[in-house]
Protein backbone atom coordinates (compact mmCIF):
# COMPACT_ATOMS: atom_id res chain seq x y z
CA UNK A 1 0.00 0.00 0.00
CA UNK A 2 3.13 2.32 1.15
CA UNK A 3 4.51 1.73 -2.17
CA UNK A 4 1.83 2.38 -4.02
CA UNK A 5 1.25 5.85 -2.72
CA UNK A 6 5.03 6.17 -3.34
CA UNK A 7 5.04 5.36 -6.68
CA UNK A 8 1.58 7.51 -7.64
CA UNK A 9 2.99 10.55 -5.45
CA UNK A 10 6.41 10.35 -7.61
CA UNK A 11 4.26 10.10 -10.67
CA UNK A 12 2.18 12.61 -10.31
CA UNK A 13 5.06 15.05 -8.66
CA UNK A 14 6.68 14.07 -12.63
CA UNK A 15 3.96 15.17 -14.53
CA UNK A 16 3.04 18.02 -12.35
CA UNK A 17 6.53 19.54 -13.05
CA UNK A 18 6.34 18.95 -16.66
CA UNK A 19 3.14 20.28 -17.24
CA UNK A 20 4.28 23.63 -14.90
CA UNK A 21 7.16 24.38 -16.51
CA UNK A 22 5.90 23.72 -19.92
CA UNK A 23 2.79 25.56 -19.22
CA UNK A 24 4.99 28.27 -17.80
CA UNK A 25 7.58 28.67 -21.02
CA UNK A 26 5.17 27.84 -23.40
CA UNK A 27 2.18 29.60 -22.91
CA UNK A 28 3.28 31.77 -19.98
CA UNK A 29 0.12 29.88 -18.26
CA UNK A 30 1.91 27.79 -15.10
CA UNK A 31 -0.01 25.93 -12.90
CA UNK A 32 -1.62 28.09 -10.20
CA UNK A 33 0.27 26.61 -6.78
CA UNK A 34 2.40 24.12 -8.32
CA UNK A 35 5.18 25.01 -6.28
CA UNK A 36 3.55 24.56 -2.99
CA UNK A 37 1.87 21.37 -3.89
CA UNK A 38 5.63 19.66 -5.00
CA UNK A 39 7.06 20.58 -1.72
CA UNK A 40 4.53 18.22 -0.18
CA UNK A 41 4.12 15.85 -2.69
CA UNK A 42 8.46 15.43 -1.69
CA UNK A 43 7.83 14.77 1.93
CA UNK A 44 4.76 11.97 1.00
CA UNK A 45 7.60 10.19 -1.29
CA UNK A 46 10.28 10.64 1.19
CA UNK A 47 8.27 9.49 4.49
CA UNK A 48 6.21 6.99 2.68
CA UNK A 49 9.03 5.08 1.64
CA UNK A 50 10.65 5.47 4.52
CA UNK A 51 9.03 2.39 6.43
CA UNK A 52 9.84 0.10 2.86
CA UNK A 53 13.65 1.16 3.22
CA UNK A 54 13.79 0.47 6.84
CA UNK A 55 11.66 -3.11 6.54
CA UNK A 56 14.35 -3.95 3.70
CA UNK A 57 17.25 -3.05 5.72
CA UNK A 58 18.46 -0.89 2.65
CA UNK A 59 19.61 2.56 4.32
CA UNK A 60 23.27 3.02 4.05
CA UNK A 61 25.46 1.45 6.30
CA UNK A 62 29.54 0.52 6.52
CA UNK A 63 29.51 -3.94 5.66
CA UNK A 64 33.56 -3.50 5.61
CA UNK A 65 33.74 -5.33 8.95
CA UNK A 66 31.35 -7.67 8.23
CA UNK A 67 33.72 -10.79 6.71
CA UNK A 68 35.85 -10.47 10.04
CA UNK A 69 32.70 -10.70 12.74
CA UNK A 70 32.00 -14.02 13.67
CA UNK A 71 28.31 -15.55 12.71
CA UNK A 72 26.92 -15.20 16.08
CA UNK A 73 28.23 -12.06 16.43
CA UNK A 74 26.51 -10.61 13.73
CA UNK A 75 23.72 -12.02 14.52
CA UNK A 76 23.54 -9.61 17.90
CA UNK A 77 24.86 -6.47 15.59
CA UNK A 78 21.86 -7.04 13.73
CA UNK A 79 19.23 -6.69 16.73
CA UNK A 80 21.23 -4.15 18.41
CA UNK A 81 21.78 -1.77 15.06
CA UNK A 82 18.09 -2.41 13.99
CA UNK A 83 16.90 -1.65 17.77
CA UNK A 84 19.14 1.48 17.60
CA UNK A 85 17.72 2.40 14.41
CA UNK A 86 13.77 1.99 15.28
CA UNK A 87 14.46 3.97 18.85
CA UNK A 88 15.95 6.74 16.29
CA UNK A 89 13.36 6.85 14.02
CA UNK A 90 10.63 6.51 16.95
CA UNK A 91 12.43 9.70 18.89
CA UNK A 92 12.38 11.45 15.25
CA UNK A 93 8.28 10.75 14.92
CA UNK A 94 7.71 11.59 17.89
CA UNK A 95 9.27 15.12 17.50
CA UNK A 96 7.54 15.34 14.31
CA UNK A 97 4.36 14.10 15.94
CA UNK A 98 4.78 17.72 18.62
CA UNK A 99 5.61 19.58 15.53
CA UNK A 100 2.17 18.97 14.15
CA UNK A 101 0.48 19.33 17.22
CA UNK A 102 2.22 23.11 17.29
CA UNK A 103 1.36 23.27 13.69
CA UNK A 104 -2.56 22.61 14.23
CA UNK A 105 -2.78 24.44 16.93
CA UNK A 106 -1.80 27.54 14.87
CA UNK A 107 -3.27 26.72 11.94
CA UNK A 108 -0.10 27.11 9.88
CA UNK A 109 -0.55 27.26 6.10
CA UNK A 110 1.31 27.87 2.91
CA UNK A 111 1.49 31.65 0.95
CA UNK A 112 -0.26 30.80 -1.99
CA UNK A 113 -2.81 27.76 -1.75
CA UNK A 114 -3.23 27.78 2.13
CA UNK A 115 -2.67 24.43 2.02
CA UNK A 116 -2.28 23.55 6.24
CA UNK A 117 1.01 21.92 7.81
CA UNK A 118 -0.53 20.15 10.01
CA UNK A 119 -2.00 16.71 8.81
CA UNK A 120 1.40 16.69 6.86
CA UNK A 121 3.64 16.58 9.57
CA UNK A 122 1.03 14.46 10.84
CA UNK A 123 1.53 11.77 8.81
CA UNK A 124 4.65 12.65 8.28
CA UNK A 125 5.34 11.40 12.00
CA UNK A 126 2.55 8.51 11.59
CA UNK A 127 5.02 7.18 8.82
CA UNK A 128 7.92 7.77 10.72
CA UNK A 129 6.59 5.74 13.90
CA UNK A 130 5.65 3.08 11.25
CA UNK A 131 9.10 2.96 10.01
CA UNK A 132 10.31 2.98 13.40
CA UNK A 133 8.07 -0.05 13.97
CA UNK A 134 9.59 -1.66 10.74
CA UNK A 135 12.71 -1.70 12.50
CA UNK A 136 11.29 -3.11 16.01
CA UNK A 137 10.06 -6.07 13.68
CA UNK A 138 13.50 -6.80 11.78
CA UNK A 139 15.16 -6.45 14.84
CA UNK A 140 13.24 -9.26 16.37
CA UNK A 141 13.05 -11.14 13.05
CA UNK A 142 17.45 -11.87 13.42
CA UNK A 143 16.77 -12.42 17.28
CA UNK A 144 14.69 -15.56 16.38
CA UNK A 145 17.18 -16.30 13.75
CA UNK A 146 14.18 -15.95 10.83
CA UNK A 147 16.05 -13.60 8.83
CA UNK A 148 19.88 -14.07 7.08
CA UNK A 149 22.74 -12.28 6.82
CA UNK A 150 22.07 -10.77 3.88
CA UNK A 151 18.22 -9.55 3.71
CA UNK A 152 16.46 -9.49 -0.02
CA UNK B 1 38.07 21.23 19.31
CA UNK B 2 38.39 17.91 21.85
CA UNK B 3 34.28 17.84 21.81
CA UNK B 4 34.47 17.87 18.13
CA UNK B 5 36.89 15.17 17.61
CA UNK B 6 35.05 13.12 19.79
CA UNK B 7 32.26 13.81 17.80
CA UNK B 8 33.57 12.40 14.67
CA UNK B 9 34.92 9.40 16.73
CA UNK B 10 31.96 8.49 18.10
CA UNK B 11 30.50 8.79 14.66
CA UNK B 12 32.98 6.49 12.89
CA UNK B 13 32.57 3.67 15.78
CA UNK B 14 28.71 3.97 14.81
CA UNK B 15 29.29 3.74 11.45
CA UNK B 16 31.97 1.39 11.13
CA UNK B 17 29.60 -0.73 13.55
CA UNK B 18 27.37 -0.50 10.72
CA UNK B 19 24.67 1.59 11.92
CA UNK B 20 22.78 2.89 9.25
CA UNK B 21 25.24 6.76 8.49
CA UNK B 22 21.96 8.75 8.47
CA UNK B 23 21.50 7.12 11.87
CA UNK B 24 24.59 7.34 13.53
CA UNK B 25 24.90 11.35 12.13
CA UNK B 26 21.45 12.22 13.72
CA UNK B 27 22.51 9.96 16.78
CA UNK B 28 25.68 12.18 17.58
CA UNK B 29 24.59 15.24 15.78
CA UNK B 30 21.36 15.92 17.93
CA UNK B 31 23.61 15.24 20.57
CA UNK B 32 26.37 17.34 19.97
CA UNK B 33 24.03 20.04 19.82
CA UNK B 34 21.60 19.41 23.14
CA UNK B 35 24.99 19.51 25.08
CA UNK B 36 26.14 22.75 23.66
CA UNK B 37 22.83 24.28 23.13
CA UNK B 38 20.43 22.42 25.37
CA UNK B 39 17.87 19.34 24.93
CA UNK B 40 15.10 21.69 23.75
CA UNK B 41 16.71 23.19 21.41
CA UNK B 42 18.36 19.82 19.81
CA UNK B 43 15.24 18.53 19.62
CA UNK B 44 13.02 21.45 18.37
CA UNK B 45 15.81 21.49 15.66
CA UNK B 46 15.73 17.68 14.59
CA UNK B 47 12.10 17.99 14.07
CA UNK B 48 12.67 21.57 11.95
CA UNK B 49 15.52 20.16 9.66
CA UNK B 50 13.49 16.59 8.89
CA UNK B 51 10.20 18.83 8.10
CA UNK B 52 11.96 21.20 6.09
CA UNK B 53 14.29 19.26 4.20
CA UNK B 54 11.45 17.04 3.42
CA UNK B 55 9.30 19.88 1.92
CA UNK B 56 12.07 21.78 0.11
CA UNK B 57 11.22 22.82 -3.55
CA UNK B 58 14.87 23.10 -4.46
CA UNK B 59 15.48 19.22 -3.55
CA UNK B 60 12.86 17.92 -5.69
CA UNK B 61 15.49 18.14 -8.18
CA UNK B 62 17.20 14.83 -6.53
CA UNK B 63 13.67 12.19 -6.96
CA UNK B 64 13.10 13.85 -10.73
CA UNK B 65 17.15 13.31 -12.18
CA UNK B 66 16.91 9.68 -9.88
CA UNK B 67 13.76 8.77 -12.11
CA UNK B 68 15.24 10.07 -15.30
CA UNK B 69 18.23 7.85 -14.40
CA UNK B 70 16.10 4.95 -13.99
CA UNK B 71 13.48 5.56 -17.20
CA UNK B 72 16.68 6.21 -19.53
CA UNK B 73 18.27 2.70 -17.70
CA UNK B 74 15.63 0.73 -18.77
CA UNK B 75 14.60 2.31 -22.25
CA UNK B 76 17.55 0.51 -23.75
CA UNK B 77 19.49 3.56 -24.49
CA UNK B 78 22.78 1.92 -23.44
CA UNK B 79 22.68 -0.26 -26.64
CA UNK B 80 22.73 2.49 -28.71
CA UNK B 81 25.48 4.55 -27.66
CA UNK B 82 27.71 1.76 -27.37
CA UNK B 83 27.04 0.49 -30.92
CA UNK B 84 27.68 4.03 -32.38
CA UNK B 85 30.86 4.26 -29.73
CA UNK B 86 32.05 0.81 -31.41
CA UNK B 87 31.56 1.93 -35.06
CA UNK B 88 34.22 4.70 -34.45
CA UNK B 89 36.87 3.59 -32.35
CA UNK B 90 35.90 -0.42 -31.98
CA UNK B 91 38.91 -1.19 -34.18
CA UNK B 92 41.53 0.16 -32.27
CA UNK B 93 43.87 -2.68 -29.65
CA UNK B 94 41.66 -2.39 -27.14
CA UNK B 95 38.88 -0.62 -28.75
CA UNK B 96 36.25 -2.30 -27.20
CA UNK B 97 36.82 -1.14 -23.85
CA UNK B 98 37.33 2.40 -24.94
CA UNK B 99 33.62 2.06 -26.64
CA UNK B 100 32.44 1.53 -23.21
CA UNK B 101 34.01 4.63 -21.66
CA UNK B 102 32.53 6.53 -24.62
CA UNK B 103 29.06 5.40 -24.07
CA UNK B 104 29.28 5.45 -19.92
CA UNK B 105 30.39 8.88 -20.91
CA UNK B 106 27.41 9.39 -23.50
CA UNK B 107 24.96 7.87 -21.08
CA UNK B 108 26.19 9.83 -18.05
CA UNK B 109 25.05 12.67 -20.20
CA UNK B 110 21.47 11.90 -19.56
CA UNK B 111 22.02 10.00 -16.23
CA UNK B 112 22.84 11.00 -12.90
CA UNK B 113 23.74 7.96 -11.26
CA UNK B 114 27.42 6.46 -11.26
CA UNK B 115 25.92 2.77 -10.37
CA UNK B 116 22.90 3.17 -12.91
CA UNK B 117 25.13 4.21 -15.20
CA UNK B 118 27.55 0.85 -14.85
CA UNK B 119 24.61 -1.13 -14.21
CA UNK B 120 22.97 -0.73 -17.79
CA UNK B 121 26.39 -0.72 -19.38
CA UNK B 122 27.41 -4.10 -17.97
CA UNK B 123 24.54 -5.61 -19.61
CA UNK B 124 25.23 -4.07 -23.08
CA UNK B 125 28.87 -3.67 -22.75
CA UNK B 126 30.55 -7.10 -21.26
CA UNK B 127 28.98 -9.90 -23.30
CA UNK B 128 30.48 -8.29 -26.30
CA UNK B 129 33.52 -7.78 -25.15
CA UNK B 130 33.63 -11.59 -23.96
CA UNK B 131 32.84 -12.14 -27.27
CA UNK B 132 35.75 -10.75 -28.75
CA UNK B 133 37.94 -12.44 -26.31
CA UNK B 134 38.32 -9.63 -23.76
CA UNK B 135 40.19 -10.84 -20.47
CA UNK B 136 37.31 -10.32 -17.42
CA UNK B 137 39.89 -7.96 -15.79
CA UNK B 138 39.75 -5.63 -18.52
CA UNK B 139 35.69 -6.38 -19.17
CA UNK B 140 34.80 -5.65 -15.47
CA UNK B 141 37.07 -2.86 -14.98
CA UNK B 142 36.18 -0.76 -17.95
CA UNK B 143 32.80 -0.77 -17.25
CA UNK B 144 32.95 0.48 -13.08
CA UNK B 145 35.51 2.64 -14.13
CA UNK B 146 33.07 4.21 -17.25
CA UNK B 147 30.38 4.18 -15.26
CA UNK B 148 31.80 6.47 -12.95
CA UNK B 149 31.14 9.13 -15.45
CA UNK B 150 27.80 9.15 -14.38
CA UNK B 151 27.91 11.74 -11.57
CA UNK B 152 30.96 13.59 -13.76
CA UNK B 153 28.97 14.29 -16.91
CA UNK B 154 25.67 16.59 -16.01
CA UNK B 155 22.72 16.10 -14.67
CA UNK B 156 24.82 14.59 -11.31
CA UNK B 157 23.06 13.75 -7.82
CA UNK B 158 26.28 14.37 -6.16
CA UNK B 159 26.40 17.82 -7.97
CA UNK B 160 22.98 18.42 -6.69
CA UNK B 161 23.05 17.50 -3.20
CA UNK B 162 26.84 19.77 -2.97
CA UNK B 163 25.12 22.73 -4.78
CA UNK B 164 22.41 22.48 -2.10
CA UNK B 165 24.00 22.19 0.49
CA UNK B 166 26.68 24.79 -0.27
CA UNK B 167 24.42 27.16 -2.06
CA UNK B 168 26.21 26.91 -5.02
CA UNK B 169 24.62 27.18 -8.10
CA UNK B 170 23.37 23.45 -9.98
CA UNK B 171 23.83 24.64 -13.70
CA UNK B 172 26.92 25.99 -13.18
CA UNK B 173 28.38 23.29 -11.48
CA UNK B 174 26.43 21.35 -14.43
CA UNK B 175 28.18 23.28 -17.04
CA UNK B 176 32.09 23.17 -15.09
CA UNK B 177 31.80 18.87 -15.47
CA UNK B 178 31.60 18.76 -19.24
CA UNK B 179 35.31 19.60 -20.30
CA UNK B 180 36.62 17.41 -17.02
CA UNK B 181 34.18 14.74 -18.03
CA UNK B 182 36.30 14.94 -21.89
CA UNK B 183 39.22 14.75 -19.67
CA UNK B 184 38.29 11.85 -18.07
CA UNK B 185 37.59 9.52 -21.08
CA UNK B 186 40.82 10.64 -22.40
CA UNK B 187 42.34 9.25 -19.66
CA UNK B 188 40.73 6.45 -19.06
CA UNK B 189 41.05 5.48 -22.74
CA UNK B 190 44.91 6.06 -22.07
CA UNK B 191 44.75 3.54 -19.31
CA UNK B 192 42.63 1.11 -21.19
CA UNK B 193 45.81 1.64 -23.63
CA UNK B 194 48.38 0.89 -21.27
CA UNK B 195 46.58 -2.30 -20.42
CA UNK B 196 46.37 -3.87 -23.96
CA UNK B 197 50.28 -2.66 -24.14
CA UNK B 198 51.11 -4.69 -21.40
CA UNK B 199 48.91 -7.72 -22.05
CA UNK B 200 48.03 -7.45 -25.70
CA UNK B 201 45.53 -10.64 -25.77
CA UNK B 202 43.19 -8.64 -22.94
CA UNK B 203 41.83 -6.41 -25.39
CA UNK B 204 41.64 -7.62 -29.51
CA UNK B 205 40.91 -5.26 -31.89
CA UNK B 206 37.66 -5.50 -33.20
CA UNK B 207 36.43 -5.03 -36.92
CA UNK B 208 36.57 -1.44 -38.54
CA UNK B 209 33.23 -0.12 -39.43
CA UNK B 210 32.67 1.51 -42.87
CA UNK B 211 31.86 5.28 -43.07
CA UNK B 212 28.25 4.49 -43.57
CA UNK B 213 27.64 2.16 -41.07
CA UNK B 214 29.09 4.85 -38.77
CA UNK B 215 26.87 7.16 -39.98
CA UNK B 216 23.89 4.87 -39.15
CA UNK B 217 24.74 3.86 -35.69
CA UNK B 218 25.51 8.00 -35.08
CA UNK B 219 21.72 8.47 -36.38
CA UNK B 220 21.10 5.57 -33.73
CA UNK B 221 21.46 8.22 -30.33
CA UNK B 222 19.60 10.90 -31.15
CA UNK B 223 16.97 9.84 -28.06
CA UNK B 224 19.98 10.52 -26.09
CA UNK B 225 21.16 13.85 -27.86
CA UNK B 226 17.90 14.97 -27.76
CA UNK B 227 16.84 14.04 -24.25
CA UNK B 228 20.50 16.17 -23.46
CA UNK B 229 19.85 19.13 -25.36
CA UNK B 230 16.05 19.42 -24.05
CA UNK B 231 16.83 19.16 -20.36
CA UNK B 232 20.51 19.87 -19.93
CA UNK B 233 20.53 22.23 -22.67
CA UNK B 234 17.68 24.34 -20.91
CA UNK B 235 19.77 24.48 -18.12
CA UNK B 236 23.00 25.88 -19.28
CA UNK B 237 21.06 28.37 -21.79
CA UNK B 238 19.46 29.56 -18.87
CA UNK B 239 15.87 28.64 -19.80
CA UNK B 240 15.39 25.89 -16.85
CA UNK B 241 16.31 26.32 -13.69
CA UNK B 242 18.15 22.69 -12.51
CA UNK B 243 14.90 22.16 -11.08
CA UNK B 244 12.64 22.36 -14.12
CA UNK B 245 15.40 20.66 -16.62
CA UNK B 246 14.73 17.67 -14.46
CA UNK B 247 11.09 17.62 -14.27
CA UNK B 248 11.44 17.77 -18.26
CA UNK B 249 14.13 15.32 -18.62
CA UNK B 250 12.25 12.59 -16.30
CA UNK B 251 8.95 13.17 -18.58
CA UNK B 252 10.83 12.94 -21.62
CA UNK B 253 12.66 9.87 -20.38
CA UNK B 254 9.35 8.25 -19.68
CA UNK B 255 7.88 9.07 -22.80
CA UNK B 256 11.24 7.42 -24.62
CA UNK B 257 10.85 4.81 -22.58
CA UNK B 258 6.83 4.26 -23.30
CA UNK B 259 7.32 4.77 -27.21
CA UNK B 260 10.38 1.83 -26.82
CA UNK B 261 7.95 -0.07 -25.64
CA UNK B 262 10.24 -0.67 -22.24
CA UNK B 263 7.42 -0.18 -20.25
CA UNK B 264 4.11 -2.54 -18.43
CA UNK B 265 2.59 -1.51 -15.78
CA UNK B 266 4.63 -4.03 -13.50
CA UNK B 267 7.77 -2.45 -14.61
CA UNK B 268 6.30 1.33 -14.82
CA UNK B 269 5.55 0.32 -10.76
CA UNK B 270 9.28 -1.00 -10.64
CA UNK B 271 10.86 2.19 -11.70
CA UNK B 272 8.71 4.61 -9.85
CA UNK B 273 9.17 2.40 -6.59
CA UNK B 274 12.86 2.05 -6.84
CA UNK B 275 13.11 5.70 -7.48
CA UNK B 276 10.86 6.55 -4.39
CA UNK B 277 13.21 3.75 -2.14
CA UNK B 278 16.35 5.86 -3.63
CA UNK B 279 15.12 9.07 -2.41
CA UNK B 280 14.55 7.84 0.58
CA UNK B 281 17.10 6.43 1.48
CA UNK B 282 19.18 10.05 0.10
CA UNK B 283 17.23 11.96 2.44
CA UNK B 284 17.57 10.51 5.82
CA UNK B 285 21.59 10.89 4.95
CA UNK B 286 20.73 14.44 4.04
CA UNK B 287 18.56 15.08 7.23
CA UNK B 288 20.88 13.21 9.23
CA UNK B 289 24.08 15.05 7.78
CA UNK B 290 22.09 18.44 8.18
CA UNK B 291 21.61 17.47 11.78
CA UNK B 292 25.09 17.11 12.10
CA UNK B 293 26.32 19.89 10.54
CA UNK B 294 24.17 22.35 12.39
CA UNK B 295 25.69 20.71 15.40
CA UNK B 296 29.09 21.41 13.73
CA UNK B 297 28.41 25.11 12.80
CA UNK B 298 28.21 25.72 17.03
CA UNK B 299 31.42 24.45 17.25
CA UNK B 300 34.89 26.05 17.05
CA UNK B 301 36.11 23.51 14.48
CA UNK B 302 35.94 25.39 11.39
CA UNK B 303 37.23 28.45 12.83
CA UNK B 304 40.12 26.15 14.39
CA UNK B 305 40.48 24.99 11.18
CA UNK B 306 41.12 27.99 9.52
CA UNK B 307 43.29 29.84 12.07
CA UNK B 308 45.60 26.25 11.96
CA UNK B 309 45.92 27.59 8.19
CA UNK B 310 46.51 30.56 8.64
CA UNK B 311 48.85 30.03 11.39
CA UNK B 312 51.51 28.65 9.68
CA UNK B 313 50.13 30.82 6.02
CA UNK B 314 49.23 27.44 4.30
CA UNK B 315 49.56 27.93 0.54
CA UNK B 316 45.25 27.34 -0.90
CA UNK B 317 46.91 24.93 -3.14
CA UNK B 318 48.53 23.13 -0.15
CA UNK B 319 44.91 23.19 1.80
CA UNK B 320 43.23 22.03 -1.34
CA UNK B 321 45.50 18.95 -2.19
CA UNK B 322 45.62 18.21 1.90
CA UNK B 323 41.68 18.12 1.54
CA UNK B 324 41.90 15.53 -1.69
CA UNK B 325 44.40 13.32 -0.41
CA UNK B 326 42.22 12.75 3.22
CA UNK B 327 38.92 12.45 0.78
CA UNK B 328 40.43 9.41 -1.74
CA UNK B 329 41.90 7.61 1.53
CA UNK B 330 38.76 7.94 3.35
CA UNK B 331 36.85 7.49 0.41
CA UNK B 332 38.20 3.78 -0.45
CA UNK B 333 36.74 2.51 3.05
CA UNK B 334 33.71 5.06 3.38
CA UNK B 335 30.88 5.27 1.35
CA UNK B 336 31.27 8.38 -0.76
CA UNK B 337 27.87 10.42 0.09
CA UNK B 338 28.07 10.66 3.70
CA UNK B 339 31.40 11.44 3.62
CA UNK B 340 30.89 14.53 1.40
CA UNK B 341 27.72 15.58 3.82
CA UNK B 342 30.05 14.87 6.65
CA UNK B 343 32.75 16.84 5.64
CA UNK B 344 31.54 19.43 2.96
CA UNK B 345 30.17 21.53 6.27
CA UNK B 346 33.74 22.01 7.30
CA UNK B 347 36.08 22.50 4.76
CA UNK B 348 33.63 24.47 2.66
CA UNK B 349 33.70 27.63 4.75
CA UNK B 350 37.53 27.14 4.36
CA UNK B 351 37.89 26.97 0.64
CA UNK B 352 35.33 30.35 0.38
CA UNK B 353 37.86 32.50 3.04
CA UNK B 354 40.52 31.17 0.85
CA UNK B 355 39.29 32.44 -1.75
CA UNK B 356 38.70 29.45 -3.82
CA UNK B 357 35.85 28.96 -6.65
CA UNK B 358 33.19 26.88 -5.06
CA UNK B 359 32.33 25.89 -8.33
CA UNK B 360 35.57 23.91 -8.76
CA UNK B 361 36.20 22.67 -5.51
CA UNK B 362 32.65 20.68 -6.27
CA UNK B 363 33.87 18.88 -9.33
CA UNK B 364 37.41 17.87 -7.48
CA UNK B 365 34.73 16.87 -4.59
CA UNK B 366 32.83 14.64 -7.74
CA UNK B 367 35.94 13.23 -9.05
CA UNK B 368 37.25 11.91 -5.42
CA UNK B 369 33.79 10.94 -4.77
CA UNK B 370 34.22 8.77 -8.45
CA UNK B 371 37.70 7.50 -7.33
CA UNK B 372 36.00 6.34 -3.96
CA UNK B 373 33.75 4.51 -6.50
CA UNK B 374 36.35 2.14 -7.74
CA UNK B 375 38.87 2.18 -5.32
CA UNK B 376 38.78 -1.32 -3.18
CA UNK B 377 38.05 -2.70 -0.84
CA UNK B 378 34.85 -0.26 -0.85
CA UNK B 379 33.83 0.73 -3.60
CA UNK B 380 29.70 1.04 -4.90
CA UNK B 381 30.41 0.13 -8.49
CA UNK B 382 32.54 -2.39 -8.07
CA UNK B 383 29.94 -4.10 -5.66
CA UNK B 384 27.05 -3.38 -8.37
CA UNK B 385 29.60 -5.20 -10.91
CA UNK B 386 30.48 -7.94 -8.97
CA UNK B 387 26.72 -8.56 -8.23
CA UNK B 388 25.43 -8.53 -12.05
CA UNK B 389 28.54 -9.98 -13.20
CA UNK B 390 29.10 -13.24 -10.67
CA UNK B 391 31.54 -14.97 -13.31
CA UNK B 392 33.86 -12.38 -12.76
CA UNK B 393 35.61 -12.90 -8.99
CA UNK B 394 36.05 -10.34 -6.78
CA UNK B 395 40.08 -9.97 -6.87
CA UNK B 396 40.07 -9.72 -10.75
CA UNK B 397 37.77 -6.92 -10.72
CA UNK B 398 40.11 -5.11 -7.86
CA UNK B 399 42.79 -5.80 -9.79
CA UNK B 400 41.58 -4.63 -13.26
CA UNK B 401 40.25 -1.36 -12.25
CA UNK B 402 43.77 -0.26 -10.30
CA UNK B 403 45.68 1.66 -13.93
CA UNK B 404 42.00 2.97 -13.56
CA UNK B 405 42.34 4.24 -10.14
CA UNK B 406 45.91 5.52 -11.23
CA UNK B 407 44.01 7.65 -13.93
CA UNK B 408 41.68 9.14 -12.02
CA UNK B 409 43.90 10.15 -9.38
CA UNK B 410 46.34 11.79 -12.52
CA UNK B 411 43.02 13.89 -13.39
CA UNK B 412 42.08 15.00 -10.11
CA UNK B 413 46.00 16.42 -10.17
CA UNK B 414 45.58 18.13 -13.23
CA UNK B 415 41.84 19.72 -12.20
CA UNK B 416 43.37 21.09 -8.82
CA UNK B 417 46.44 22.35 -10.82
CA UNK B 418 44.50 23.91 -13.69
CA UNK B 419 40.97 25.24 -12.31
CA UNK B 420 40.56 26.64 -15.81
CA UNK B 421 39.41 23.28 -17.18
CA UNK B 422 36.83 23.33 -14.88
CA UNK B 423 35.80 27.01 -14.80
CA UNK B 424 35.71 28.27 -18.29
CA UNK B 425 32.58 26.57 -19.62
CA UNK B 426 30.33 27.93 -16.96
CA UNK B 427 31.84 31.48 -17.78
CA UNK B 428 30.77 31.58 -21.05
CA UNK B 429 27.06 30.68 -19.97
CA UNK B 430 24.73 32.35 -18.34
CA UNK B 431 22.76 30.05 -16.53
CA UNK B 432 19.85 30.94 -14.82
CA UNK B 433 18.79 30.78 -11.07
CA UNK B 434 20.90 31.69 -8.04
Amino acid sequence: MLGTIAALDLAAMMLLTFFDVSGRKLFTAPIYGAYEVTEFMMGVLIFSALPLVTARENHVSIDVLDPYVPAALGRWQRVVVNLLSSVVLAFLGYRLWVLSASHLRTHEVTMTLHIPHGPFTFAFAVLALAAALAAFVVAAAHLRRARGRDPA
Amino acid sequence: MTETLVAFAALLALAFARVPIAFAMLIVGATGFALTRGWHAAFDQVAQTTFGAGIDYELSVVPLFILMGNFVARAGMSRELFRAAYAFIGHWKGGLAMSTIVACAGFGSICGSSIATAATMSRVAYPQMKALGYSDKLASASIAAGGTLGILIPPSTIMVIYGIITETNIGRLFAAGVVPGVLAVALLCIAVRWVVWRDPKAGPAGERSAWSERLAALKGIWGVALLFLVSIGGIYAGIFTATEGAGIGAFGAFLFAFFRRALTWRVLRDILLESARTTSMLFMILIGALVFANYINFTTLPADLMGFVEQFSLHPMLVVMAICALYVVLGTAMEELSMILLTVPVFFPLIVALGLDPVWFGILVVVVVEIGLISPPVGMNLFVLSSLLPQVSTPTLFRGVMPFVVADVVRLFILAAFPAISLWLPSVLHIAGK
